[in-house]
């Protein structure tokens, strides 16, 4: 899940029970009448309409729990398997080119470990982190490079460049598009203006 | 702010699965006609029952939640700053910095050049103007020296042309 989305989860959530504690408050203090604010939370009104409906409010509470229960599932899984939103690759199948027979199968996390190996030999690059994205052929690639202060970021492009090429030599295909994140790892003291 | 919110998100999702599981099964449950098997119903319908709106209990209760909420939409609306930073140089959206990182290698380059001197940035992003700040523990007369270099990093970092540095120094002018 993207962080976009938990904050409108989060939004929608809190405007809800924000406009619903309000109206219980307000009815409380008795912005809609002292009779209303005298009320009980649960009135007759309340019992008389679930008793009426008989087995029919068993059935709605049971399915507002149910789908309560998969909406809680949702979150939670897709909380677990964060990829900023996005399908991450499994398997990807290339079919032959030459022939309309056979074709071939490369399996998405060890090209994401080849070529998080190849960033790592690079100048200044201490660390690295590959993701791809998507099916074939349209295959995004995401990474993030832990370089040095030392970094020559007018060179790194090049690098990079020549990576990807060995990458594409390697495994037949180039991902499409690239975004590359660059997070500075210095060894001293770290400061932030707050 | 990004974590908190993944953690709630993730905690939000648990209290749904326990809220739902429990709320059908006692439907199916008394609905069979059992008692409740987990949660004092009965008692709590009583309570609910003879419970007015007014009640200090319901009117604290509701006055928690709604504070809790609002404090929770407001962090929730309120304008965050950019995680990630495009830089000028890139045009198709593939080379970007991480903002906090980005703050911190500039804060250490600028210790190195002028010794000494412990450094706090910040790094203001806009689409067509980045503003470093930068403060300093250090006297007045260096900032000159750190003003211009700041631009150097903002250069190197392909920081758009109208970009600006604004230098605080905590030490008089005197000061060494």
């Amino acid at each position: 899940m993207s962080d976009r989305r938990n904050r409108l989860i989060l939004t929608m959530f809190a405007l809800i029970l924000f406009v619903a504690a309000l109206l219980a408050l307000l009815y409380g203090v008795g912005v809609f009448g002292e009779y209303r604010a005298s009320e009980p939370v649960i009135d007759d009104n309340v019992i008389h309409r679930w008793n009426n409906n008989g087995a029919g409010s068993f059935a709605v509470l049971g399915a507002v729990g149910f789908v309560l229960f998969l909406a809680g599932c949702i979150l939670v899984v897709r909380e677990w398997r964060r990829n900023d939103g996005r399908k991450r690759a499994g398997t990807l199948a290339f079919p032959a080119k030459v022939s309309d027979r056979g074709m071939t199968t490369l399996d998405s996390a060890s090209l994401s470990h080849t070529l998080e190996a190849d960033l790592k030999r690079l100048p200044d690059v201490s660390g690295a982190l590959v993701g791809l994205f998507g099916g074939a052929p349209d295959v995004e690639l995401r990474t993030v490079l832990d370089v040095s202060d030392q970094v020559n970021l007018n060179g790194l492009p090049k690098q990079f460049g020549e990576a990807m090429d060995r990458f594409t030599r390697t495994v037949g295909f180039r991902p499409h598009p690239i975004r590359v994140t660059l997070r500075f790892r210095g060894t001293g003291r770290e400061r932030r203006l707050r | 702010m990004r974590l908190f919110n993944r953690l709630l998100v993730f905690a939000l999702g648990i209290v749904f699965i326990a809220l739902g599981f429990i709320a059908a099964v006692e439907a199916i449950w008394t609905g069979l006609g059992y008692q409740f098997l987990w949660f004092p119903g009965r008692e709590w319908l009583h309570t609910l029952r003879k419970t007015p709106w007014s009640a200090r209990s319901a009117l604290v209760g509701a006055a928690i939640v709604a504070l809790i909420a609002l404090m929770l939409l407001i962090a929730e609306i309120r304008p965050w700053r950019k995680r990630l930073v495009r830089t000028l140089s890139d045009r198709d959206g593939t080379w970007l910095l991480h903002r906090r990182s980005t703050e911190h290698h500039v804060g250490r380059n600028l210790e190195a050049t002028v010794l000494r001197t412990a450094i706090k940035t910040h790094l203001d992003i806009s689409a067509h103007r980045w503003k470093l700040s930068l403060r300093a523990d250090a006297a007045a007369t260096t900032r000159p020296r750190l003003e211009a270099a700041g631009r150097d990093e903002l250069e190197k970092l392909g920081a758009p042309a109208g970009s600006t540095v604004q230098v605080r120094t905590t030490r008089g002018p005197g000061a060494q």
